[in-house]
């Protein structure tokens, strides 16, 4: 297997089993580019190999993920709860896909950032970047995996 | 039997959900205590009698490893019980913990029965069998 798609597999791995245990989202692949991403969070990690991701959300996936994890009615779900979740599950798909990918090796992570979505951050043109786009009846989700120096 | 446990993470829905996982489990906590950092979770101690410490790693001002290293020096706290719920989960980084002292490791995302056994495994003489008071027993919890 080619080395990009094994990456691909262990990152979609990942995001299918953090959405799971955590969230209790059950994502399936896209091929269709969403338009209305509300926010994204970003994580560098830091090790033998460097690099960042970058998860971006639509508004209905994310307070999906608040009252599923928190066991919330709509209502109650906030801006602070939206960030709160969205910097963890990227932190935490972060950490599953490393571990995944070598549990021997040590990576740092960051604190994840949470901001507003913005097109013109989301630059493809850039190398060693890997993309992957899921959803549910909810809404989307796409991860960004950015990194120097290959896995 | 109940018991205080502090859960040591920078997120409040992580606390949340760890705190009603060990509810759910039949663990009876006398006092449920939160802190968003390690520097946060000594104050706590300074304050309040703890029997279990649940703790990230990677939060602001003071991770968990530095929170696990500074309890190691403490001869007041260097016997509490700490288990480590994390993303980071290599294999290097879970034997850095357990040589800092922490009783156990839980990869993050992790299963409600994952911490369960632990707990029941480090504390079990005040786990008391039920999953809460008016749930059968199952095995596995119900969100």
């Amino acid at each position: 297997m080619a080395n990009t798609e094994r990456i691909k597999k262990i990152l979609l791995n990942s995001i299918f089993e953090v959405f799971e245990k955590t969230f209790f989202v059950f994502l399936e692949s896209s091929e269709k580019e969403c338009t209305d991403y509300r926010w994204f969070s970003a994580i560098r990690f830091f090790g033998d190999i460097d690099g960042d991701l970058k998860v971006y959300f639509t508004k209905g996936i994310v307070d999906l993920m608040v009252t599923n994890m928190l066991n919330l009615e709509h209502g109650d779900v906030n801006d602070k709860l939206r960030e709160d979740c969205v910097k963890e599950a990227t932190n935490i798909i972060c950490g599953d896909f490393l571990r995944q990918m070598d549990s021997a090796k040590v990576f740092d992570l960051s604190l994840p950032s949470f901001e507003s979505f913005d097109p013109a951050l989301d630059n493809d043109d850039q190398p060693n970047r890997l993309a992957v786009i899921l959803g549910a009846n909810e809404g989307t989700v796409k991860v960004v995996l950015t990194y120097r120096k290959g896995f | 039997m109940s018991f205080n446990v502090l859960i040591v993470d920078d997120s409040a829905a992580m606390r949340s959900v760890i705190k009603r996982v060990i509810q759910l489990s039949g663990f009876k906590i006398d006092k449920g205590l939160e802190a968003e950092n390690g520097r946060e979770a000594l104050e706590v101690l300074g304050t309040q009698w703890v029997d279990v410490i649940i703790s990230d790693i990677n939060m602001p001002e003071m991770n968990g490893l530095e929170m696990l290293s500074e309890l190691k020096q403490n001869s007041l706290y260097a016997e509490i019980p700490i288990i480590i719920i994390s993303t980071e989960g290599s294999e290097e980084r879970i034997k850095e913990a357990l040589a800092l002292g922490a009783r156990g490791f839980i990869q993050k995302p992790f299963l409600p029965e994952e911490l369960r056994a632990k707990l029941y495994e480090i504390i079990g003489v005040n786990y008391d069998g039920q999953y809460g008071e008016d749930q059968e027993d199952s095995s596995e919890l119900d969100f």
